[in-house]
């Protein structure tokens, strides 16, 4: 009996201690919120689409911010946690797509429609053109036309086409 | 349609050549078509971007996503050539702008719109991407002002005008490159808010206890208390209240909040908000305690120059209204075509 008692005392001891231990862990617990959200606005809700973790309301994605804590409550680097979250949920948590394979596509794309772009404007520029911009529109003998005459001359087409 | 359209405009390609030739790689001509480059190849980057998860998922079966770092890194460098070619253009002229006079005009301005930059660096920014993009904005803010009143000067000189007459004047008769020039300047203080927004942005996110503050910035943010009530439209109404101070000096009491619908069972979030000039402090209500409401959760934006945004678009829209809206002629030559009919 006396024995059973002990032992009901020390578990009571025990229950006591239990919560109040957790709660002063939770409460020392050395990674703020800053420190989560950090990684967590990198990552991909991998439920949501386009919704990234430090803002996704669901409860799974809190679940998952509080993995990311214990994650670099454990140590783990900044790229451990992304690759982590990318073996367990696939690529599509990661914000770009990681350099390989196919998706290599997506980093040369870019600089690719730039370069076409330049050597086309390249070409443009300096290209003989039907008229020469530089030409003059009137003959050298030839009285230039004053607004009022150019206004008339649309006028009279515009009659015409109407 | 892509297939059509595309058809289209290879079979009429012949037809949409130029008849004119630019010879000039610094006359305005040559700027726009660089103008026309830069925003097709955001508009085609921005496509591949979003086009991207569907085509990986079709050939490889996996799903990616493409989030804003990617539009960042890949269009960041085109928009300031945008910044660069907007501050160079009011400055070219129609047909040939020879290099060595364009220089020397660029140089002096790229030198006195150095001054904001250096203002910037002193004020403890350090970033050479924010500081660099700077200096892109004000090199652009100030070539567009160098240029609207060196034309007010003129036009008041040579017609003996008031400037007040000449600046309307000068409006009235080129609509389009005044209004032009107010998108300019629209986009240059949209461009300052959005610095703001994407380098200078900070945030943080804890939970307290009544009385208890979060601090962010320089800024103490106390919170007060929070009241929770239905209210007979069937909401669930839940406020906190939050002190903003900064040393000590209490500058306004803020409501953060979040209305809970029973009907449709959604919540809507209502933000506390600080806004002045310089930056808007947002406080988001996160999370509660739903018994004894002692301890809350929110989190804390600090957006610098984000105004600037809205007076930039302000203004960008007040020079798309002065470039659309019809001049005297074509009024006239309406009523004209009107008459003749």
């Amino acid at each position: 009996m006396k024995q059973l008692k002990w032992v009901t005392l020390a578990l009571a001891v025990i229950l006591i201690l239990i919560p109040s231990t957790i709660v002063g862990a939770q409460d020392e617990s050395p990674i703020t919120d800053d420190e989560v959200n950090a990684l967590a606005e990198e990552l991909y809700c991998p439920v949501c689409e386009n919704v990234p973790l430090d803002v996704c309301p669901t409860k799974a994605c809190a679940q998952w911010r509080d993995l990311i804590r214990e994650k670099i409550e454990l140590g783990w680097s900044e790229k451990q946690i992304k690759e982590f979250f990318a073996e367990q949920y696939g690529d599509q948590v990661m914000a770009v797509p990681p350099r390989r394979g196919f998706n290599w596509l997506i980093y040369v794309l870019p600089p690719l429609v730039v370069l076409i772009g330049m050597v086309v404007v390249a070409r443009v520029i300096g290209k003989p053109g039907k008229i020469s911009a530089a030409a003059p529109l009137v003959e050298q003998n030839e009285k230039p036309a004053t607004p009022e005459e150019i206004i008339d001359e649309i006028e009279k087409d515009l009659r015409r086409k109407a | 349609m892509f297939v059509f359209s595309l058809g289209l405009l290879l079979w009429r390609w012949s037809d949409l050549s130029s008849s004119y030739q630019i010879k000039s790689l610094f006359s305005k001509e040559s700027a726009f078509l660089i103008n026309n480059l830069l925003f097709f190849a955001i508009f085609l980057i921005c496509l591949i971007g979003i086009l991207f998860p569907i085509v990986s998922e079709l050939f490889t079966g996996q799903k990616v996503t493409v989030g804003p770092p990617f539009y960042k890194s890949a269009t960041g460098p085109l928009f300031a050539l945008l910044l660069l070619l907007m501050g160079v253009v009011p400055l070219t002229m129609w047909g040939a702008t020879t290099a060595r006079s364009l220089e020397t005009i660029v140089r002096k301005l790229a030198l006195i719109a150095l001054a904001a930059p250096v203002i910037a660096l002193i004020l403890g920014v350090t970033r050479w991407i924010a500081l660099l993009t700077i200096w892109l904005i004000f090199f652009a803010i100030l070539a567009t002002l160098f240029d609207t009143i060196n034309s007010i000067r003129l036009r008041s000189r040579i017609h003996k005008e008031t400037t007040w007459k000449a600046v309307n004047n000068l409006v009235r008769h080129n609509r389009r490159r005044y209004g032009g020039y107010l998108i300019h300047l629209g986009v240059a203080l949209m461009g300052l808010g959005i610095i703001g927004i994407e380098m200078f942005q900070t945030t943080t996110q804890g939970m307290v206890a009544e009385g208890e503050s979060l601090n962010l910035s320089g800024y103490t943010f106390t919170y007060e208390k929070l009241t929770v009530a239905d209210t007979p439209d069937g909401r669930n109404v839940a406020t906190a209240s939050i002190l903003i101070s900064r040393d000590g000096k209490e500058l306004e009491r803020v409501y953060p909040g979040s209305d809970y619908y029973y009907a449709s069972q959604q919540s809507v979030t209502k933000p506390g908000v600080r806004s002045t000039l310089g930056e808007d402090l947002y406080i988001i209500l996160v999370d509660w305690l739903e018994i004894t409401s002692e301890g809350a959760t929110f989190k804390v934006f600090r957006n610098p120059l984000i105004n600037w945004l809205w007076i930039g678009s302000a203004i960008l829209m007040l020079g798309t209204l002065v470039a659309l809206w019809p001049g005297r002629e074509a009024r006239n030559a309406t009523q004209t075509i009107k008459g003749d009919a």
